[in-house]
């Protein structure tokens, strides 16, 4: 009985009884709840509801600067701790660009490994390994990030962890895991680094970029991130590296570029189908098909695969464009033969080759990155493609990466993400990408320097 | 009144800031989209989303729960939803908000498509092709049951027989054809049905059409017809029986 009455109020008020809270202690709550329980305006007269709104009001602003002012709860105790700029620090100066807490003496790092939460313990993980490797993919594939709506979850191959994670001059110290302690021992959580030099406002600094920070899902409260944090940088410390970089999804203290990913169809039909997107009304399927249609092959004279033999004109040509940037990696030619020649599922790059003079004129290339959809009946798997590096110098950019966008294509990718970084923005509307609902927030870590745009921004991290 | 209109409006603003910073559960997240949408734009207009368009479907549900309410109280009963789920979060959500923000920590981010290619096309089309537009095939039998013309046009030409090959409803293309729909009507692009089934790569509407009849050769205005639209061999084998 009782069950059918709760069912029947739920019927009457839509969304509005499932789940209510406990009516909140503070007095101007209670008055606001009641005023919305009782709707009937004859009992609240005008006067006493607009001091509630206005009571309302300068509650929620007074919420609204609490969250900016970092007390976004525990995150931000820890982030206070930290060597970052704090979130309402305006740094304008274009000239302010150095650490914030100086290189430390060996001696004085610590030297011991942070204390883990009772049952679990550090584990030093060796990405060669091949049954490790399948623990972390694991680890990611059931634990790592999700879009808002919880449909798609990052599903990073396992050959992409090893090309992500073993570029020359790694550092296994760097691959850090965290294990139950007792039992099957399995990989509870994780976090990265690679070492890598990068270039900040024109100024070369030693980085690691941090990476796959993954804690399992039953343990989400356990606050496991914070002191994955400081052990990978108590490493990195270690080793003489006291600079990271990396990118986030959220703002946390404090961003020094905001980002924008950028969406492409290739397969428009299964994008609607599993929610990535959607027909608007009135539209189509036929007419959205056609209009997202490529030609069959790439258009270029010139455009093939890139081959190990490009890597020394690649490598030259890749240098000197992302000299324009204010924030871009510094690769030599192990690294770039390393990040950008093709590896099957994994990195596709193209060159144009000059017909002519057989001369490298220009250079794209695309990440392979798939999503597990979740829970749907036809589809397991979104394939995207993610811009990576891409030089035009003897065809228009938009024109280049056209011929990316026919390659990724033809490799059965369903959609092509670019982040609005670089030169980007010359291609995105002319190529039909449509703005996607993710930001991407790009933060260094113990470095101080003016805010930069997107645009401004020559590198990609995977 | 105009100060009340004015505070409202401010609470309702704010409340939206502070609904960002917020982690609700996906229902909540449902309750305040059908809420807020209600609060900006009014009453749906648009069709209920395609059957397998799960998150679009399910945010049109909480839109369309609010029916005609007034746009005033739905934004009256988003800024007390928002106040509820921000107390909550103060109270004991904290724990689950820290632990997606530390997730989102270092690492990329999933993104999707946020906003829609836009459609066109007139929203005074005869019900019948709405509701084929949706693969509704109650609907459809009903609204033929009722009288409705079967190859009755919205303003770009298509029939309910274009609409139900596009969205891959055999069952409605089945009603319809029973009821006389005429299986080679062009549209305003000269698009038939078959067309549509082709393109959107609908191998059992394709079959159907073909074996009520429907013409592989008919050109569209740009010249080219469902055969030579098959994108595959397969598709080419069934527009030959």
């Amino acid at each position: 009985m009782a069950e059918l009455v709760d069912r029947d109020d739920g019927a009457d008020t839509p969304h509005e009884n499932e789940g209510r809270a406990p009516p909140p202690p503070v007095p101007r709550n209670k008055k606001k709840g009641k005023g919305k329980k009782k709707a009937a305006p004859t009992l609240t007269s005008e006067a006493q509801r607009r001091e509630e709104l206005q009571q309302l009001v300068a509650r929620m602003r007074r919420s609204r600067v609490q969250d900016d002012g970092g007390d976004k709860r525990k995150p931000h105790k820890f982030w206070d701790t930290q060597p970052v700029p704090k979130l309402d620090e305006a740094i304008e100066d274009a000239q302010i660009n150095d650490v914030i807490e100086p290189n430390k003496d060996h001696a004085a790092i610590r030297q011991e490994p942070y204390a883990m939460p009772e049952g679990f313990a550090w584990s030093d993980l060796d990405v060669t390994d091949e049954s490790v490797l399948k623990e972390i993919y694991t680890l990611l594939n059931e634990n790592y990030v999700e879009d808002d709506d919880a449909m798609f979850r990052f599903d990073y191959s396992m050959r992409f962890l090893t090309w992500a994670l073993t570029p020359p001059g790694y550092r296994a110290e760097f691959h850090l895991g965290v294990r139950a302690a007792r039992g099957k021992k399995g990989l509870m959580a994780f976090i990265t680094g690679v070492p890598a030099w990068c270039v900040v406002r024109g100024k070369r600094v030693k980085c690691v970029e941090i990476n796959y920070l993954c804690v399992h899902k039953r343990l989400r409260t356990k606050r496991l991130a914070p002191v994955l944090i400081k052990e990978i940088t108590r490493r990195v410390n270690l080793a003489g590296i006291f600079q990271a970089v990396y990118t986030a999804g959220v703002v946390l203290p404090k961003p020094v570029a905001s980002c924008r990913y950028f969406h492409r169809s290739l397969d428009p039909k299964k994008l609607i189908e599993i929610g990535f997107s959607r027909l608007a009304p009135r539209m189509t399927m036929a007419r959205t098909i056609k209009l997202y249609k490529l030609p069959e092959t790439p258009t270029i004279p010139g455009f093939r695969a890139m081959q190990p033999g490009d890597v020394k004109e690649c490598t030259t040509l890749l240098t000197s464009y992302l000299e324009k940037f204010k924030l871009h990696p510094h690769l030599d030619e192990s690294e770039v033969a390393h990040w950008i020649l093709p590896r099957e599922g994994v990195v596709d790059a193209f060159v144009v080759e000059d017909p002519e003079t057989g001369a490298i004129t220009d250079l794209c290339s695309f990440y392979h990155l798939p999503s597990t959809v979740i829970g749907h009946e036809k589809h397991n798997t979104l394939n995207a493609a993610y811009s990576f590096y891409n030089v035009a110098t003897s065809v228009p950019l938009q024109e280049l990466m056209r011929d990316a966008l026919i390659c990724a294509r033809n490799v059965q990718m369903d959609v092509f993400n670019a982040l609005n970084v670089m030169e980007n923005d010359q291609f995105l509307k002319d190529l039909k990408f449509g703005i996607g609902d993710g930001h991407l927030q790009y933060y260094l870590y113990n470095w101080k320097c003016a805010e930069m745009r997107a645009e401004d921004v020559g590198l990609v991290l995977l | 009144m105009a100060a009340l209109t004015d505070a409202a409006d401010a609470a309702f603003e704010a409340a939206a800031e502070v609904a960002r910073s917020l982690t609700p559960s996906t229902d909540d997240r449902l309750r305040l989209y059908g809420l807020y949408k209600q609060g900006t734009c009014g009453a749906v207009t648009t069709g209920r989303p395609y059957v397998w368009d799960v998150a679009g479907r399910a945010k049109w549900d909480a839109w369309h729960g609010h029916g005609d309410m007034k746009r005033a109280d739905a934004r009256r009963r988003y800024v007390s939803l928002v106040a509820e789920l921000a107390d909550n979060g103060s109270n004991d959500g904290g724990d689950a908000a820290e632990a997606q923000a530390a997730q989102s920590i270092a690492g990329a981010r999933v993104s999707t498509m946020a906003c829609e290619s836009s459609g066109g096309g007139d929203d005074d089309a005869p019900p019948l092709v709405r509701l084929a537009e949706r693969g509704d095939v109650a609907g459809v039998r009903a609204a033929l049951k009722g009288g409705a013309a079967v190859d009755a046009c919205d303003g770009d030409g298509r029939a309910a027989l274009h609409w139900a090959a596009d969205c891959g409803s055999v069952e409605c293309c089945r009603i319809l054809l029973e009821a006389g729909a005429c299986v080679d009507l062009r549209d305003g692009d000269g698009l038939t049905p078959l067309a549509y089934a082709v393109i959107c790569d609908r191998g059992d509407v394709v079959d159907l059409l073909v074996a009520n009849g429907a013409d592989a050769d008919i050109a569209d205005n740009d010249g080219e017809t469902p055969r030579a639209s098959a994108s595959d061999e397969a598709m080419r084998r069934r527009l030959e029986r």
